[in-house]
């Protein structure tokens, strides 16, 4: 029944939004419910090499997703809007593969099943919608369930850390608010005019409720290698443990942004729980999400015909755990990350692909750990500083129809993976995706077993 | 002793004075300047007896082959190539000169140093009499229509050899932070601390892969400065700034880089300018937007009404090694300032793109009548392959109130949610 009520929404919704499209996307209502777009989208992801569980498919997910905004009401000075972002998924590969539907109720119980099918819950399906009230030029205040990105950085999250992941939606090459979980929070940005270096503040205050970071349920085509025995009874604890609702898990975080000469930068501060536990007494099933302070500084500007961008992140206080060790140290993390961006547009690649560039990217991350004495459970290496650099290359042929790209990192302490990709846009709703990840053989991941082809039909409007 | 030194003191201050004032007085400036004198109009009125109404396609091309850019001329003899192309002969009709344009150019005493970088502009246009090619561009670059201007911008992206269409869209604002001419504040916005001539935010509503995709730029004062330029990607939902590099990037398919908005908005130190000719051509200068129609997979657009005019044609040779384009061909109307169609050859000398405008005159939201183009033809002659841009003068809006703080990349964060 509850499922029969979720394919009539999305049915509804369907049958309001696409006969409306046009070069202008969405316009509903007068005019006033407008910037409508959507996406239905099917993922296929299929493993070259099969682990001990012998799944071959890992994941055969329908994506719909919605997103609008509606002027609710608008005076000489001031406006009103309401911005709504939904996304519903069902993944069939239980289904099809008889191997993973018995991985997951093994490792992941029934509870996992369910959660491996489709969103289940309000987080998932109501990625944001929130409020947005302008007043004059220098006040801005959002109020309602949105998603936020700090950082410069597009491969790891280092200074972006406001919103916790789902990463169960982890599927295919997904956009970050695909797999970002949504906060109920208060921002309010204070953009004061003719001021030294364009300086304007953002203020988050996230109240009340607290969300961990999702983990896909054991068994599922996350989980390479052997078995997991007690993985259902520590996701369970991992939910079970997050704190209750309340004030004392109020949030909070303020960032600075200028631009002086060509230098974009921030600086930032966010005083948040852990949205992943630290392994506590794991094989106890008792999880803490203790509180930390990040204080992060960004820049980015122009170098040599390229941009150059970096990040920088003092993490206080927060804790790391040795893996299967009940006892639990405080740390302070320092991490960074320096990037370059720059398109070469060479004569060779330009007799081919007409004025398209090779789009590239460099980026090394530094972690640090003070107060180091024994193994992390965040890095998995025996090392109290590690790096890893990644690379990205992109380019495309016949006007852009034809986009290929291939990214990969580098992990200095053991561990390489990479992806390429072949990108198709045949008209002006269609995509075609065809993918292969490798990563590298190691320990976790023995005979090749984390390699995949991952196909993506996709029709926007 | 004293009469001598008097008298010397007396010529010393009159040649300073000559000195100081010598280029005031030097300068009378004439404008506007209308393209024909009396008797070359004329000319072009007998002429347009025999002409106007007329529709120019691949039977009677040859007659008026002298009055076209070699590219024109090869896509009407050449159907079979570039499809079916035509236009209507209208009468010359002159462009309005807008009040503070005319204002501001009368008082002008905008010169070039000797690198060939303008200075002393303040607004209106520099050189209504140019005397080279580095002097009408410019002309060109300095320009200004309706100091701000909010439209949407629909088209089509074109293969001419699969013969199918792809959508392109785009809601473009700019403004003119200096060098305003009509709308107050005039001709500079109060503190533009940041020396900011002009801003534009092009928010990207097809194709779908680009939709949501909002880019700010902002041109300087100090002409030699760069750009600096951001965009916000919806994909990742960040502010990124983009390199100058990317302004040279083919725009998702389209026939065009961010350096040909407009048809040239590169920096102006990147090239040498050369007159070429001063001839009368026919080009596409009043357009009645409902008869310019593009079909699908065809690439050159139908409706074109063109109108004899004399132009400037202007030489352009880039200076940067391994830059897109190794030179290209202004057509410059002498009433407007403004490239109309232009030829573009890449690296290897070889013709690669084309880019034809349509204009309209209209009255805008500050009460001002003038001049913007509304249509743009972008082909790419190697791939048979177009951009047709087509904007409808009714729903833009042309100089209106803009705001300076909705031309920062904080805004630019607000608008990318």
């Amino acid at each position: 029944m509850e499922k029969m009520k979720k394919l009539c929404l999305i049915v509804l919704a369907m049958l309001i939004f696409l006969p409306c499209g046009s070069a202008f996307s969405f316009e509903l209502l007068d005019g006033r419910l407008h910037d409508g777009k959507g996406r239905i989208q099917q993922t296929l992801m299929i493993r070259t090499h099969r682990d001990d569980r012998d799944i071959q498919v890992t994941s055969f997910r329908t994506m719909l997703r919605l997103e609008g905004l509606f002027d609710v009401a608008e005076t000489e000075n001031n406006t009103f809007k309401l911005y709504g972002f939904f996304e519903y998924w069902e993944d069939y590969a239980a289904h099809i593969d008889g191997n993973l539907k018995r991985a997951i109720r093994q490792e992941g119980g029934s509870h996992g099943l369910q959660n491996f099918y489709r969103s289940n819950e309000e987080q998932e399906i109501i990625k944001e919608l929130y409020m947005d009230m302008e007043f004059g030029t220098v006040w801005n205040l959002r109020l309602g369930k949105q998603i936020v990105t700090w950082g410069e950085t597009s491969e790891s999250r280092v200074a972006d850390v406001i919103n916790p992941l789902d990463v169960t939606n982890l599927v295919g090459y997904p956009d970050w608010e695909d797999y970002k979980v949504g906060l109920w929070m208060g921002r309010v940005f204070f953009s004061p005019e003719n001021m030294w270096s364009d300086i304007s503040f953002e203020l988050i205050v996230i109240p009340y409720f607290f969300e961990e970071t999702r983990v896909p349920p054991g068994g599922s085509g996350f989980f390479l290698g052997k078995p997991i025995g007690n993985y259902k009874a520590l996701t369970h604890a991992w939910r079970d443990s997050k704190p209750d609702d309340g004030w004392d898990n109020t949030e909070w975080g303020l960032k600075v942004r200028g631009m002086t000469g060509v230098t974009d930068w921030t600086l930032s501060v966010f005083h948040t729980r852990q949205d992943g536990p630290p392994l506590m007494e794991a094989y106890k099933a008792n999880w803490r999400y203790p509180w930390y302070t990040s204080y992060a500084s960004t820049f980015s500007r122009p170098l040599a015909g390229g941009i150059l961008s970096g990040e920088f992140v003092y993490n206080a206080d927060k804790e790391y755990a040795k893996a299967g060790d009940i006892r639990l140290k405080e740390k302070d993390m320092f991490v960074s990350a320096i990037g370059y961006d720059k398109n070469f547009n060479w004569a060779w690649l330009n007799k081919i692909n007409k004025g398209v560039s090779l789009i590239t990217n460099i980026t090394w991350y530094h972690y640090k750990l003070f107060d180091f004495d024994h193994v992390t459970w965040d890095s998995k290496q025996p090392e109290s500083s590690w790096d890893k650099i990644s690379i990205k290359l992109q380019t495309s042929f016949f006007d852009h129809t034809l986009l290929t790209g291939i990214q990969g990192t580098y992990d200095f302490n053991g561990g390489t993976d990479y992806v390429a990709r072949l990108m198709y846009f045949p008209g002006d709703h269609f995509f075609y995706e065809v993918s292969y990840q490798q990563i590298n053989e190691n320990e976790a991941y023995p005979d090749n077993v984390g390699n995949q082809v991952i196909f993506n039909i996709r029709y926007e409007f | 002793m004293i009469k001598k030194y008097s008298a010397l003191v007396c010529l010393a201050t009159a040649a300073l004075f000559m000195f100081c004032m010598a280029p005031a007085i030097a300068k009378d400036i004439k404008y506007p300047v209308y393209s024909f004198d009396d008797a070359e109009l004329a000319k072009v009125r007998a002429w347009e007896k025999q002409w106007v109404g007329k529709t120019i396609d691949k039977s009677n091309v040859e007659s008026v082959k002298d009055f076209l850019p070699p590219s024109s001329y090869d896509f009407i003899t050449n159907p079979e190539v570039w499809g079916e192309s035509s236009f209507t002969v209208v009468p010359y009709e002159t462009y309005p000169f807008t009040p503070g344009k005319v204002k501001f150019t009368r008082e002008g005493n905008a010169s070039l140093d000797e690198n060939g970088i303008l200075k002393d502009y303040v607004a209106g246009v520099p050189f209504p009499e140019p005397k080279s090619g580095m002097e009408i561009g410019w002309n060109f670059w300095t320009w200004n229509r309706f100091d701000a201007s909010e439209r949407k911008a629909y088209g089509y992206i074109t293969d001419g050899r699969l013969k199918y269409d792809r959508n392109i869209g785009q809601l473009a604002h700019s403004m003119q932070f200096a060098g305003r001419c009509d709308t107050p504040p005039v001709p500079e916005v109060p503190n533009n601390v940041k020396q900011i001539f002009r801003a534009s935010m092009s928010t990207w509503v097809n194709p779908a892969e680009l939709r949501g995709n909002i880019t700010l730029e902002l041109r300087y004062k100090d002409w030699a400065r760069e750009y600096d330029a951001w965009q916000f990607s919806a994909a990742n939902r960040r502010v990124r700034r983009l390199s100058t590099a990317e302004r040279m990037e083919t725009i998702d398919g389209a026939d065009f880089s961010r350096d040909d908005s407009g048809q040239w908005d590169g920096l102006m130190t990147r090239n040498t300018y050369d007159i070429v000719a001063q001839k009368d051509m026919l080009i596409c200068r009043h357009q009645d937007m409902t008869k310019l129609v593009h079909e699908e997979g065809v690439v050159n657009l139908k409706g074109w009404q063109k109108e004899r005019i004399k132009v400037w044609v202007v030489g352009v040779k880039s200076k940067e090694k391994g830059y897109i384009y190794s030179k290209q061909t202004w057509y410059v109307d002498p009433e407007l300032w403004k490239i109309m169609y232009s030829e573009k050859y890449d690296k290897y000398g070889k013709l690669w793109r084309i880019q034809e405008h349509s204009h309209v005159v209209q009255k805008g939201i500050n009460g001002i009548t003038d001049v913007e183009y509304y249509g743009s033809n972008g082909i790419d002659v190697q791939r048979q392959h177009s951009t047709h841009i087509l904007l409808d003068p009714a729903g833009a809006k042309m100089g209106y109130n803009a705001k300076t703080s909705f031309f920062t990349p904080k805004n630019l964060l607000k608008l990318g949610r």
